[in-house]
């Protein structure tokens, strides 16, 4: 019944309101006729609220202006410089850069004092110290707690930072050389580079003599072991070890070469771990940070690498 | 009949609705803004991504692995775009170009982060770390809420179907060479073997690295990964201080 749809202007003569029997006449349009109402609800065509309405235009201009003041027209555009698509000539990367300097002057001065002192003097002046602890926090979350944990006290196979036990040396020194260059890391070229004989799988060692060499590694540690099987192994370890372990194992940091004498197993101390370091020998590769994260970064990563209490 | 001056706009409408092919046109403009802002820029492509040097499509292998990383739906949780903020640079590094994501179909920047973005994990980590967290993200980072990922290094990596991407890629537009796409089994093996002779595999895809990416004999779908994610983002390295205008091209 379309002539008593309701909120349908329809042309002719106001219709009577079932209800009431009067006609019906929207006060906002006159010209709507017809049963305004229908189960109680009654519909009239009004205009929406003045704020709507200005809202809505205000949002048109505003979008036009953002439009022609920011670079939002690609066609205009050259590569990844859009500073001269808009009027106001913003880029998103002169903002970065802007933004940056605005927080390099922010830095306190101690800045220029950290670049220019040693690590000597860093760690002697509790307020340097403790300005690049804090300045490479977040740093060492993102870039070497996955491996050596938030706390620095590694994982089977990722050294503990916090003892004093290095591979490749602990002083301030070495430590900022691993980070510049990594470990072993592939395809590049002043990287730290050893690698152990896989004793085993090269053949070198038999099955039983390498059990008999597990026994001699432990023995270097003061840990219980076959005095036996040990002595055999001497003779073997005079051989192939010492040239990087050191005479009594107490190995040699210029080859990442681990001290066999202290009670730290990288891998572990099983028979099963220290036969597998034997057999297929192991070797730990960490990322090179030289280019990655910057001198001053790294630096600010030593001295907080070495606030674990570990280094030399 | 008489107007009232403010139900112009009312009436205004009300006349267009009326009016049927006058309506249809109003329905044509209105959408056309739409299409006008999604499709338009496409046709700018050129003007808006800027040429990087070192950029190359993905290597069979790299390209195997970003397969399983969008069937394994790591995107879910991992965006691919660092943005030009400092809170950004300072933690992921330089912001992502265009160009990296020109060979990327579809692409993965994303806009949620449950984990870290990984626009430039290429070489974070080493290969072990990476092979360890996806056995057991636990192990390594206790605070991980990441599901496992062991059985990728039980699942063979079949160089002959994922060699097809390759071909499905050029179709898409990626400039893969007719010697690239020949050659694409051969290349993902190559790559996973340290041993193998990789100077064709080299010419093809300069600077790629070719080593074993996990432990496994044979090629396996974490090693497809792995070789995926250690590429993330080394292509383009810059400072953003200070962009090297001779990076780009």
């Amino acid at each position: 019944m379309t002539s008593s749809t309701p909120g349908f202007p329809l042309p002719g003569p106001p219709l009577p309101d079932p209800a009431t029997g009067a006609p019906e006449v929207d006060p906002n349009a006159p010209e709507r006729h017809g049963p305004l109402s229908f189960d109680g609800i009654r519909e009239l065509d009004s205009n929406p609220p003045r704020i709507w309405t200005v809202i809505y235009i205000t949002t048109f201009i505003a979008c036009l202006w953002v439009l022609v003041a920011y670079p939002s027209i690609p066609f205009l555009s050259h590569g990844g410089d859009s500073s001269r698509v808009g009027l106001l000539g913003w880029s998103s990367r002169a903002a970065l850069v802007a933004d940056a300097g605005r927080a390099a002057a922010h830095e306190p001065s101690i800045q220029g004092r950290f670049e220019r002192a040693s690590y000597t003097e860093i760690e002697a002046d509790p307020a340097l110290r403790g300005y690049a602890v804090a300045a490479a926090t977040s740093a060492f979350a993102t870039h070497c707690a996955a491996c050596h944990g938030r706390e620095g006290r590694g994982n089977i196979g990722f050294p503990n930072l916090a003892d004093r036990d290095w591979l490749w040396g602990g002083t301030p020194e070495a430590i900022e050389h691993s980070l510049q260059v990594g470990i072993r890391w592939p395809d590049h070229e002043p990287t730290r580079l050893s690698q152990m004989p896989a004793f085993g799988r090269m053949g070198m060692l038999q099955r039983p003599q390498i059990l008999d060499m597990v026994q001699h590694v432990w023995s270097l540690s003061g840990m219980p072991h076959d005095a036996a099987a040990a002595t055999r192994a001497a003779p073997v370890f005079a051989e192939n070890c010492t040239s990087c372990h050191g005479e009594r194992g107490e190995g040699n940091q210029e080859l990442g070469a681990p001290n066999l004498t202290d009670q730290i197993w990288l891998y572990g101390n099983s028979q099963q771990a220290v036969f597998t370091s034997i057999h297929a020998a192991r070797a730990g590769v960490m990322p090179v940070f030289g280019a990655r994260l910057g001198t001053d970064a790294i630096r600010k990563l030593v001295v907080y690498v070495r606030s674990f209490g570990g280094g030399e | 009949m008489a107007q009232q001056p403010r139900r112009r706009f009312v009436d205004l409408h009300g006349r267009i609705e009326r009016r049927a092919l006058v309506f249809v046109f109003a329905i044509l403009g209105v959408c056309s803004v739409g299409g006008l802002v999604e499709i338009a820029p496409l046709f700018a492509i050129e003007n808006t991504v800027e040429p990087v040097r070192g950029m190359r499509p993905y290597t069979p292998l790299e390209l195997a692995g970003r397969a399983i990383y969008l069937r394994e739906g790591c995107y879910g949780c991992h965006s691919q775009q660092i943005r030009p903020f400092r809170d950004e640079v300072e933690r992921y590094g330089a912001y992502s170009l265009a160009a990296e994501s020109a060979f990327d179909h579809p692409f993965q920047w994303g806009s949620k982060r449950t984990g870290p973005d990984l626009a430039r994990i290429g070489g974070r980590y080493s290969d072990e770390w990476h092979v360890r967290h996806l056995m057991n993200p636990r192990e390594v980072v206790p605070a991980s809420i990441m599901p496992p990922y062991a059985f990728l290094a039980r699942a063979p990596l079949d160089p002959q179907v994922y060699a097809r991407h390759v071909l499905t890629n050029r179709r898409l537009g990626v400039p893969y060479s007719d010697e690239q796409v020949a050659n694409a089994a051969a290349d993902m093996l190559t790559q996973a073997n340290p041993d193998a002779d990789g100077a064709g595999f080299l010419a093809r895809y300069p600077g790629a690295a070719q080593r074993a990416f996990d432990a496994s004999a044979r090629p396996t779908e974490m090693t497809a990964l792995v070789a995926y994610m250690q590429m993330l983002g080394t292509l383009a390295q810059f400072d953003w201080r200070q962009p090297d205008p001779a990076m780009l091209r």
